[in-house]
């Protein structure tokens, strides 16, 4: 009796440590950050708006496949025009790989020419948690009435070599025209791939 | 003194090759490495790379876990009776970050693969060139890439066994870090079981029983873990319980959202023992799955091949085309045009030669572009589509006919074009030239010659402008012969000078005409049954009376604008009779006495899948009533004797795909295993999912030695 007491408790202290996972049709977890010009964004100020997180760290081999390809930068800027707000976030704690300062924040985003709505500090990492972020890039897409439609990996091809970029399906891209055209999003989780996330360890 | 230092120097320089030097790269050093310092033939052993990353870095198993990329390798090996697999994994470690959790390797680790020799020919060398890429990490990760050779000489088999290791604690610690595999007879048994629980989520529950029916008390206190292969709907990080009774073992992971799946495989960490899992839940979705993965690797290998080879392999199969049944018919327009030209000049002979080129060039084109928009449209087509469609073998035989009639000398064609190919092409002008082209580019397209069937294939899974590429350099091989012979003068001066003789060539000629007439009867007669035939023909007859009538100038009792009339009304009635063949419902073809012949069975999806699972080898074979080269194995290999005997025993099925009408299922499993165009030979091994595809050219030999 006692062995299986302490089994069951074993049991819940892990699935309690577990990360809380978002569910993909239900309400996308709400956050409160600061972006990298001391500005303080909230999902909820978003609402009636289709969201795009993007999990980011500026070393990290598979999101330099991105960046160097301009893959990223040109879907941002697309989105734009339709209104879609791009959050950009980097959960890294300080001391690990992609954590930056809100100067050098501002830095990568020029050096990059990246066209996002804002770079949010997520630096500890707390709101990188609550999504069940795993990898740099992992994405999400939250649509207008702030439910989740969207997460997982970027495109259909894990790997850091740039050539695949021009071949791969964008899962994302996909999603969001999904919703543009009012049908259910076909591929709404897939598994991501990219660099962990530098949560505290 | 002199002899001894030149053996000297041979030998460390054979030494040397056998060994491929380590290579640096960042983080990680890696090198190729074989188990023996030799090889012979039919012969099987290990090789490897060994990644040596720096301390407290890591590379990945075949499932990275949370993040991170697994190591691949591409062979290259020559010759190519010499094969090489993917990457065998040792059994892999967890590696925490944080809450994250990876698969992979800390420290030095080997990774296996499988070498297969078939016929060597000792005191030859075999030139293993290994194009590896991986991810290694720390906190941050690095991907690097790297090729590597290996020489390894080939020596007499019975020497072999003899053979020194090299590398051999390697070897062995390497083999012996593999998962267990473990016969359902055999202990620990495992069985796995998914349920859906009340609140929506599911679990996973791996049952291990071990050989006393006490559980031992290794089993008591032995850490247990499950490493998934795939996406069960749990992540690396997720939470794996164990709890143990008397008899058994239960470990246990959790999906927070029930989601079915068709197979769960992995490997079980017990203690310090590792055991490879499979179960199948649903053994139709499990080999479909299969199927699929392997479509989607073979598709990534023919984006990779280089566009190159597949250009020059389209060039040699479109000369190939040539030497095919197919082209025999149009051979007898081809050579009636050449022998024309003996009568021409040396340029206007070049001219001829680039005029059918060009011909051949126009009609693949338009061959692609329409194949190419209907594709984009969604239809399922394959090369040959064409002859799936009763009208247009309908309209061939027409064709063919009046082709025939006319070489016979039946009737004369005017100055009036007819709008019928065989009174163009044998025009000897330029334009007879130009539509000889295009007509042995219509009589090619039924054949799959052996190089044309991968090039095809890669052809028509690329874009647009790739299939272009490769479709003209098929047609440039085509028209390859022709257009030497006009341009060699010494060549056109062999033609032979004009005289009675090439009436009676002429003549002779029609009769492989005639011959393809009835072929095509035959195949509209299972496509179309008794009323196509009689559709097709009663065309053909319509065409010649037209033909008859505008071959007459004058018919005193007839006025000319009756004649005319006449005439315009039978090519009318001939095309709408030709265009009103339908093909018969699937079923009626069946029916109509078109069985498969034993040993076969119709192939289905569900049928191979079922037939797998059951462990059987399996042999597939897709054809088509228009497919000559289905015809000739059929009849050179199926039809022996010895063969038909080692498809009906026990363990083998053989499955049989008609694709005469363009099932679309039967195109999809095409697609998926590379090819577009029949016919196409899979075998299946004892219930492997992957199967081997067998050349497009068959041998009674061949099929008997791949069934063993």
């Amino acid at each position: 009796m006692k062995k299986h007491l302490i089994l069951a408790l074993g049991f819940l202290v892990a699935s309690t440590s577990a990360f809380a996972e978002p569910k993909i049709g239900e309400a996308a977890p709400d956050f409160t950050l600061t972006d990298s010009n001391g500005k303080t964004h909230s999902l909820k100020d978003y609402a009636g708006k289709t969201v795009v997180l993007e999990w980011f760290n500026h070393d990290c081999p598979f999101v330099r496949k991105h960046y160097d390809t301009g893959n990223m930068q040109k879907l941002q800027a697309d989105e734009a025009k339709n209104g879609t707000v791009w959050l950009t976030i980097i959960s890294s704690v300080p001391g690990t790989q992609g954590h930056l300062t809100p100067k050098q924040a501002n830095e990568r985003l020029a050096k990059e020419k990246s066209k996002a709505t804002a770079l949010l500090l997520d630096t500890d990492g707390k709101v990188g948690k609550s999504y069940d972020a795993k990898t740099t890039p992992h994405m999400y897409v939250i649509d207008s009435a702030g439910k989740l439609a969207y997460q997982g990996a970027i495109d259909d091809k894990p790997s850091t070599d740039q050539e695949d970029v021009a071949t791969a399906k964008n899962y994302v891209k996909a999603a969001l025209d999904d919703l543009r055209a009012k049908r259910t999003v076909a591929m709404a989780s897939t598994k991501a791939y990219g660099c962990g996330v530098k949560y505290k360890k | 003194m002199m002899k001894n230092l030149l053996l000297l120097a041979a030998a460390t320089l054979s030494i040397s090759s056998v060994f491929a030097a380590p290579i640096k790269a960042p983080h990680i050093t890696v090198e190729l490495l074989s188990e023996k310092e030799a090889v012979a033939s039919n012969t099987t052993q290990y090789i490897g790379i060994h990644f040596r990353p720096d301390p407290e870095w890591h590379i990945y198993w075949k499932n990275p876990g949370d993040s991170g990329l697994p190591p691949k390798v591409e062979w290259k090996i020559e010759p190519g009776s010499v094969t090489a697999s993917d990457f065998i994994f040792p059994a892999p470690e967890r590696i925490p970050y944080g809450t994250l959790v990876n698969f992979g390797y800390n420290g030095d680790q080997l990774i296996l693969a499988e070498l297969k020799t078939g016929s060597l020919k000792p005191g030859s060398q075999v030139k293993i060139t290994a194009n590896a890429r991986w991810l290694v990490c720390k906190e941050e990760c690095v991907p690097g890439k790297a090729t590597m050779s290996l020489s390894l000489p080939v020596i007499e088999a019975g020497e072999f066994e003899k053979t020194a290791g090299t590398n051999t604690a390697l070897f062995k610690k390497a083999l012996a870090e593999l998962p267990l595999k473990k016969k359902p007879s055999e202990y620990p048994q495992f069985r796995v079981v998914h349920e859906k629980k009340s609140d929506g989520s599911g679990l996973f529950t791996i049952n291990v029983i071990p050989e006393n029916a006490a559980i031992t008390k290794k089993y008591e206190t032995a850490k247990f873990f499950f490493f998934p292969e795939g996406e069960y709907g749990f992540s690396a990080s997720s939470p794996q319980t164990t709890s143990r009774s008397k008899e058994q073992v239960d470990h246990q992971i959790s999906q927070k959202e029930y989601k079915p799946v068709p197979v769960v495989r992995g490997v079980l960490k017990i203690g310090d023992a590792h055991y490879e899992i499979e179960e199948i839940f649903d053994p139709k979705a499990a080999a479909a799955l299969a199927i699929d993965t392997r479509a989607k690797m073979n598709q990534s290998g023919m984006a990779d091949s280089s566009l190159l080879l597949m250009l020059a392999f389209a060039f040699i199969g479109g000369i190939i085309l040539n030497l095919m049944p197919c082209i025999l018919p149009v051979l007898s327009i081809k050579v009636m045009a050449l022998v024309n030209q003996s009568g021409q000049t040396r340029s206007q002979i070049r001219n001829h030669g680039l005029i059918f080129t060009l011909g051949i060039l126009v009609s693949f084109w338009l061959l692609a572009g329409v194949l190419i928009f209907l594709r984009a449209g969604g239809a399922s087509l394959g090369w040959g589509f064409q002859l799936q469609s009763p009208p247009f073998v309908a309209s061939l035989i027409v064709l063919f006919f009046l082709m025939g009639l006319n070489l016979m000398g039946v009737f004369e064609v005017g100055g009036r074009l007819m709008g019928v190919g065989g009174g163009l092409a044998k025009k000897s002008g330029y334009l007879g030239s130009f539509f000889t082209g295009v007509l042995t580019t219509i009589a090619a397209t039924p054949c799959s010659a052996p190089f044309m069937g991968t090039a095809l294939g890669f052809a028509l899974t690329q874009s647009a402008a790739i299939s272009v590429l490769v479709l003209t350099m098929l047609a440039l091989g085509l028209a390859f012969p022709y257009l030497v012979f006009s341009y060699i003068p010494q060549a056109a001066r062999l033609l032979p000078k004009p005289g009675k003789w090439m009436e009676t060539l002429k003549q002779f000629l029609a009769f492989p005409l005639f011959a393809t007439v009835v072929w095509l009867v035959s195949v509209i007669s299972n496509q179309a049954g008794t009323t196509g035939v009689f559709d097709a023909l009663f065309a053909a007859l319509l065409a010649y009376f037209a033909v008859w009538l505008g071959s007459k100038t004058t018919i005193r009792q007839v006025p000319k604008v009756s004649k005319w009339a006449l005439i315009a009304i039978s090519c009318l009635l001939a095309i709408s009779l030709v265009l009103s063949i339908q093909s018969l419902p699937v079923d009626a073809q069946v029916a109509s006495g078109k069985k498969i012949p034993a040993p076969w069975s119709a192939f289905t999806p569900d049928r191979l899948a079922q037939d797998l699972s059951s462990g059987k080898t399996v042999l597939v074979n897709l054809t088509a009533d228009w497919c000559v080269t289905c015809k000739v194995n059929e009849s050179v290999v199926f039809e022996n004797a010895d063969v038909k005997k080692a498809l009906s025993e026990d363990g083998v099925s053989a499955l049989m795909g008609d694709w005469t009408n363009g099932d679309p299922v039967l195109t999809e499993y095409m697609a998926s295993n590379g090819r577009n165009s029949v016919p196409v030979y899979l075998l299946y091994k004892k219930g492997s999912t992957q199967p081997e595809m067998l050349p497009q050219i068959l041998t009674p030999k061949m099929v008997l030695d791949k069934l063993k």
